[in-house]
């Protein structure tokens, strides 16, 4: 038995901070409004405070300013018109560029800086046009890819599926994690129907839902090469038994950034 | 003490007239939500005047405007019709319910939920889902008042008294653009002679509606789901000055008339003050100026609509939604140059009893889902109809 054990000793820690995940971000989401930018400014500071930390080793002073100016940067952007949205992001990467110096993943600041900043902005933007059922299916399909793709890793196992950037990624749990989201999409189509009429029907909002489950996905993966060539194996350890807010949200970032480009598309 | 407003339907007509009275005693307010359609800028402007907690726009696509117009203010700005939802369930303690069509039913129903004083200006919500929005009052010990200048009326002519003793509720109309028409001429009416009111001034659908009488029918069919009166009771007459808006007619044949000038500000101040009143700044009627004032019965030949309101108020159930879904349907084909201005009512006429006996909806339950679903065939079924003359 000891082998199952610690097969699964994480588990309890796990579920516990997901739990307690789960009813603060509940909350707020629920709250909406001023409660919910300043929640979504927070968690993006403390994503960028982990992206500067991790790209520029020791020195905590750059990553402290980094997080800051990601912080306000986002806070400032919920009020503001999207013409605003490129200058306040290039002005934030830009400053991150230029502090980093050579050597420091300068690249990797310039494209994973961006994508978090502009899902902060996804996020909300989402909560304030398309409403709390949009934000709460999109979390549902994260989490749902997320644990199908958990357990069936773990249980079935099999060929790997990306190893060049994530060695414990399994075929078996990508598709486990494609079908967790259509279900997701599935329950979530009587509501749907009722918020957006027969437009957006149950199929539709099942093909949806895999589309975000393979954003989300290609999140996981891209932040695991991060971490990767950082040569670290969490992004901080904020959340006991998830790492950091990077390693627990990287999905969200990439997913939401496509459901606003779908939400504003159809 | 200051009561907490919320205005859905800002920007319109009703709305304005709203905001007009509260920014006349800021003081006494504190103004939750504003919402408003495409017109993003005045809805700015008066959030921003008013100091809203949030201002909506129905547009999902207009949230980018909308944070510009209020960039630096503290206004939070949300948008699409879940935001709408959300600023109904806002805690407030009088809500004014002026969206039009049969997007303000939901609202409305939320607003009731919280318990608030709904001061009700939106035709659709007592026409589609009259016993659901009452006993959705009645459940969560929330009141409606009426906003409508015949409804206000009627319900300020009830005041101490017993509805059980009302014989009779009139209610009067202009007579809108054509009463004078020849009928031989209406069928080819204008949509610049249908859109000029006589006396009101308001937004183009209603005044149409006013021409053709499906005005009235609705306000007809809003009178018996709001006062609880059988349809035999409710008559419709003929006024063309517009200063009488309903008479009641009790048991002992005494018949108690509300006479004010045409001006809705009246009604509004009413509902917002009530049950004070409060001095309005609306004119004082010069009753000898006026001499005299003249009433005749509707031709039930010329004005189609209130003979189907008959109808549809002795069906029941789904049947509102609809007759009202129908209508705005035929009255776009109008508007868009489609069909004449009699085939309106010829197209509700045959909707209604296509679709009488409809499995979806007949015997289906009185709920936001059916009515939507109701409005949706009545819409579809008028597009067929279209399409078939041409």
């Amino acid at each position: 038995m000891s082998a199952g054990a610690s097969k699964w000793d994480d588990l309890r820690v796990r579920l516990l901070s997901a739990v307690a995940m789960v009813l603060i971000g509940g909350v707020e989401l629920w709250l909406g409004g001023h409660w919910f930018h300043f929640f979504v400014a927070l968690v993006i500071g403390i994503m960028l405070w982990e992206l500067g930390r991790m790209l520029s080793r020791a020195n905590t002073g750059t990553a402290w300013g980094l997080g800051l100016m990601g912080g306000l940067g986002t806070l400032g952007l919920s009020y503001l018109p999207s013409v605003f949205l490129v200058p306040v992001i290039g002005a934030i990467v830009g400053v991150g560029w230029l502090v980093l110096g050579r050597g420091n993943g300068r690249k990797t600041w310039v494209t994973y800086a961006s994508l978090v900043l502009l899902s902060g902005f996804s996020l909300i933007w989402i909560r304030d046009s398309l409403g709390l059922w949009v934000l709460l299916w999109l979390v549902s399909v994260v989490i749902a890819s997320d644990v199908a793709g958990y357990f069936a890793g773990r249980l079935i196992g099999g060929p790997k599926f990306w190893p060049r950037f994530s060695p414990k990624k399994t075929w078996s749990g990508t598709i486990a994690g494609w079908l967790g989201a259509a279900l997701m999409g599935y329950a979530y189509a009587p509501l749907f129907k009722v918020e957006f009429g027969p437009a957006l029907g149950m199929p539709a909002l099942v093909a949806l839902s895999v589309v975000v489950a393979v954003a989300a996905q290609l999140g996981d993966i891209a932040e695991s090469a991060i971490k990767r060539r950082a040569g670290v194996k969490d992004s901080s350890s904020l959340i006991p038994g998830h790492g950091g807010f990077l390693d627990r949200f990287d999905a969200l970032i990439s997913a939401s950034v496509v459901v606003l480009v779908l939400g504003l598309w159809l | 003490m200051t009561r907490r407003v919320s205005i859905f339907g800002a920007t319109g007509s009703i709305g304005q007239n709203t905001i007009d009275l509260i920014a006349r005693a800021p003081a006494q307010y504190q103004v939750v939500a504003l919402t408003g359609g495409q017109n993003v800028a005045q809805l700015a402007a008066d959030a921003r005047r008013l100091g809203a907690q949030v201002a909506v726009t129905a547009d999902p696509g207009k949230l980018d405007s909308l944070r510009a117009a209020l960039a630096g203010s503290p206004v939070q700005a949300m948008a699409g019709r879940a935001a709408l939802l959300e600023a109904a369930a806002m805690p407030a303690d009088w809500v004014m319910s002026a969206i039009v069509g049969a997007a303000g039913l939901a609202p409305g129903l939320i607003a009731l939920q919280q318990g608030a004083t709904l001061a009700l200006a939106n035709k659709e919500s007592l026409v589609t889902a009259g016993p659901l929005l009452m006993a959705t009052a009645r459940q969560h010990n929330a009141r409606v008042l009426p906003v409508d200048s015949e409804h206000s009326a009627i319900f300020q002519a009830l005041v101490g008294e017993d509805i059980a003793q009302v014989e009779r509720i009139i209610i009067t109309a202009s007579g809108g653009a054509f009463r004078d028409t020849p009928m031989q001429d209406l069928a080819h009416v204008t949509l610049a002679q249908a859109s000029s009111h006589p006396n009101w001034a308001m937004g183009q659908r209603i005044t149409i509606d006013s021409a053709s009488m499906f005005n009235k029918a609705l306000e007809v069919i809003e009178t018996k789901e709001f006062f609880g009166v059988s349809p035999q009771q409710i008559e419709v007459l003929v006024h063309p000055e517009s200063m009488v808006h309903a008479l009641v007619g009790f048991c002992d044949g005494a018949l108690m008339a509300h006479v004010g000038p045409p001006d809705m500000r009246h009604a509004i101040g009413y509902a917002l003050h009530w049950p004070q009143r409060q001095p309005l700044p609306v004119a004082r009627l010069d009753l000898a100026a006026i001499g005299q004032l003249s009433f005749r019965a509707p031709d039930l030949a010329r004005y189609p609509a209130l003979r189907l309101a008959g109808e549809v108020m002795q069906a029941g159930g789904l049947a509102g939604a609809v007759f009202n879904g129908a209508k705005e349907r035929a009255l776009d084909g109008f508007i868009a140059g489609h069909i004449g201005f009699l085939e309106m009512a010829v197209l509700v006429e045959k909707v209604l009893s296509q679709l009488a006996g409809h499995p979806e909806l007949a015997n289906a339950t009185l709920d936001l889902d059916n009515v939507a679903h109701a409005d949706h065939l009545a819409r579809r079924a008028v597009d067929a109809l279209i399409a078939q003359r041409a």
